[in-house]
């Protein structure tokens, strides 16, 4: 175990913090008041993930035994089921740990379902991506009404599934520049739906998921640029205003992940372009590369202090 | 107090501060970028060397560990993921370098490469890798029992080792990934052997090993013991794969749904609880220690009275810095 409590007491005596202040901190270092939120949270959320992967295993494996239609309202039933009872919990007012998994479990299931029934009977033809826009709007729905956030995540990702771009690495070495135009469309879609939602919204909760989103899909669509031989310098101009913005931001609203999303893609942008263009020679870029990666971690770190420092 | 590495006192401070003293540290997604960099480097560095027919693995070693010792002699950094990175890529591209013999005992290299970094920078998964490695060991020279008993020997250790108070959170860590990690170690051992994936006496291990687990959790209210007490849980029910009549999808949604459901039990009855197992999240005691903890943490020269914190986070105290 580890306990601070000699740090408490040391700041109760110093005058930093109040005697009950630190009477309730000495009780929690003692482990007489021991939170079991974080690990009860966590269970739940397993619990959803083990619960839509043995759904997805039967999908995968059942379809023929148990019935394709079977099978389309068995899941939709049990979607419903977890909707209704987040409905009826928050009808209720009240609120248990689980409740959140329950409802992201339900959104799961609703993303398995759809997509299940457009497999199955093509229900939307050749127009079978709408099916993810379908996700999305259902998802950004309940995201609202519940003030969910992973619902939120889970609409994001079925907007950009609907605009054709997955998150794999290696999707960066074969996609094309038509694909790029589409992650930064998607990026400003999530821009002006992050505007439009603080004004509608008092609370801001959903900010930083649509920032980061927003934020990773740029880069990559400008990182596909950049890769691109007609379009790498492009992307480089690109890759840098974004890191500048990404900068910035990270600074303004005391946002770390920003500044070091700034530096890494910046990094990447420059290297891929230096390299393609201008090195021919292994050693030359082997040099290189090693050069610019630790120009990097210096400034990251010199740009860290400074935002310690400013967050002080 | 400068040194090879930070006082207790001073490691202690860095919880709540990124500078205790004079050294410096970083967040932990920081350090997780700075590592991921630092890896990159050294590959880059070692690959030029290779490429101008130097000695690779020596050369890579030496300029890394070098720069390591600098960085923490002189510019006193710490946990930074940079220090870290160096210690341990330096000596695995030592060791990647050196002609393979194929033999198992080229796995104790990496064992005694991972042990080494973690007692130099005090870093517990480092710590945690070279045990496992052990056990990778124990797997490559096709001794399963040996795996798995070994593991969850260490599993058993770092759980008593955690109803112990131990001074410096680096130390703490590593015992609470020890025993979180192991059991999975020895599953992983165990399986290597068919003939144990339908034994009942390594099911049997598994539960009584999650037993003690949560036995400890529970009466010691030790965090790092009761997830080791579910991990364990789990790694039994693998281990009885064969002894359960349902198919894999099957156990998986009642498991998940037994997860919901205990968790909701658990939240129903904890609620309106204030001592004891409570639901209410304590992070905000570490918040508190944040806010407060700069204005009396260790400096470099002799010790200052402290002073409350007022206003922002600017403050004086004999020889101490105004600012983080």
């Amino acid at each position: 175990m580890l306990s601070f409590e000699p740090e408490v007491i040391a700041a109760r005596d110093a005058g930093a913090i109040d005697p009950p202040t630190a009477a309730r901190l000495i009780a929690i270092e003692r482990r007489e008041i021991f939170s079991v939120h974080d690990e009860l949270r966590a269970l739940a959320w397993i619990g959803a993930m083990l619960i839509i992967t043995g759904v997805g295993i039967i999908i995968k494996k059942h379809v023929q035994d148990i019935g394709p239609l079977t099978l389309a309202i068995a899941i939709g039933a049990a979607a419903a089921a977890c909707y209704g009872y987040a409905a009826w919990r928050r009808r209720l007012g009240v609120h248990n740990l689980a409740d959140d998994s329950v409802l992201l479990l339900g959104a799961l299931l609703v993303s398995a379902d759809v997509g299940f029934i457009e497999h199955q009977w093509h229900v939307l033809g050749a127009e079978w991506q709408r099916h993810f826009l379908l996700l999305a709007f259902v998802h950004g729905v309940g995201a609202y009404v519940f003030g969910s956030g992973a619902l939120l995540s889970l609409s994001i990702a079925a907007l950009a599934a609907w605009m054709g771009i997955e998150r794999r690495a290696e999707i960066l070495f074969t996609a094309t520049t038509d694909l790029a135009l589409r992650a930064f469309a998607c990026a400003a879609i999530l821009v002006a739906w992050r505007e439009i939602d603080r004004r509608v919204r008092p609370i801001r909760n959903f900010e930083p998921l649509f920032e980061h989103f927003a934020a990773n899909l740029a880069f990559w669509g400008a990182l596909i640029f950049t890769v691109d031989r007609d379009t790498r310098w492009y992307g480089l101009v690109i890759a840098l205003v974004l890191a500048a913005f990404s900068l910035v931001h990270g600074f303004r609203r005391r946002r770390e992940l920003f500044v070091i999303y700034a530096y890494v893609y910046g990094l990447i942008a420059v290297d891929i372009v230096v390299v393609a263009d201008f090195l021919h020679d292994e050693i030359v870029v082997a040099a290189y590369v090693m050069l610019s990666t630790v120009a990097v971690i210096v400034a990251l770190f010199v740009t860290h202090m400074r935002l310690r420092r400013a967050e002080a | 107090m400068t040194g090879m590495w930070p006082s207790v006192a001073e490691e202690r401070a860095m919880a709540f501060s990124k500078r205790a003293g004079s050294w410096r540290t970083v967040s932990t997604t920081a350090a997780i970028a700075f590592f991921v960099l630092t890896m990159l480097a050294i590959a880059a560095f070692n690959w030029f060397c290779d490429l101008l027919t130097l000695p690779n693995g020596w050369a890579t070693a030496i300029v890394a560990i070098a720069l390591a010792e600098l960085l923490i002699w002189r510019g006193h950094l710490w946990g930074t993921g940079v220090e870290g990175a160096l210690w341990i890529g330096g000596l695995f591209a030592f060791i990647f370098a050196l002609p393979s013999s194929g033999k198992p005992e080229a796995v104790l290299t990496f064992v005694a490469a991972a042990a080494i970094s973690g007692w130099r920078v005090r870093n517990a998964l480092f710590g945690a890798l070279a045990v496992v490695l052990l056990t990778v060991y124990l797997m490559v020279r096709e001794w399963p029992w040996s795996a798995m008993l070994f593991s969850v020997a260490v599993a058993v250790i770092a759980l008593l080792a955690l109803i112990r108070t131990w001074k410096r959170p680096s130390t703490e860590t590593l015992w609470n990934v020890l025993a979180v990690v192991m059991p999975v170690a020895a599953l992983a051992g165990g399986l290597q052997a068919a003939d144990l994936r339908s034994d009942a006496r390594v099911v049997g291990l598994f539960v009584a090993l999650a037993g003690f687990a949560l036995a400890i959790g529970i009466r010691k209210r030790v965090r790092g013991a009761l997830v080791a007490g579910v991990v364990s849980i789990v790694s039994a029910g693998v281990a009885a794969h064969d002894f359960i009549p349902f198919s894999t999808e099957t156990r998986l949604i009642l498991i998940g749904a037994a997860a919901l459901v205990i968790t909701g039990a658990i939240a129903r009855a904890l609620r309106g609880r204030e001592r004891g197992f409570v639901l209410t999240p304590t992070s905000s005691t570490r918040e508190t220690l944040l806010t407060v903890m700069p204005a009396l943490l260790p400096t470099s020269s002799a010790a200052s009275s402290p002073q409350p914190v007022s206003g922002g986070g600017t403050f004086g105290g004999a020889g101490s810095s105004g600012q983080f």
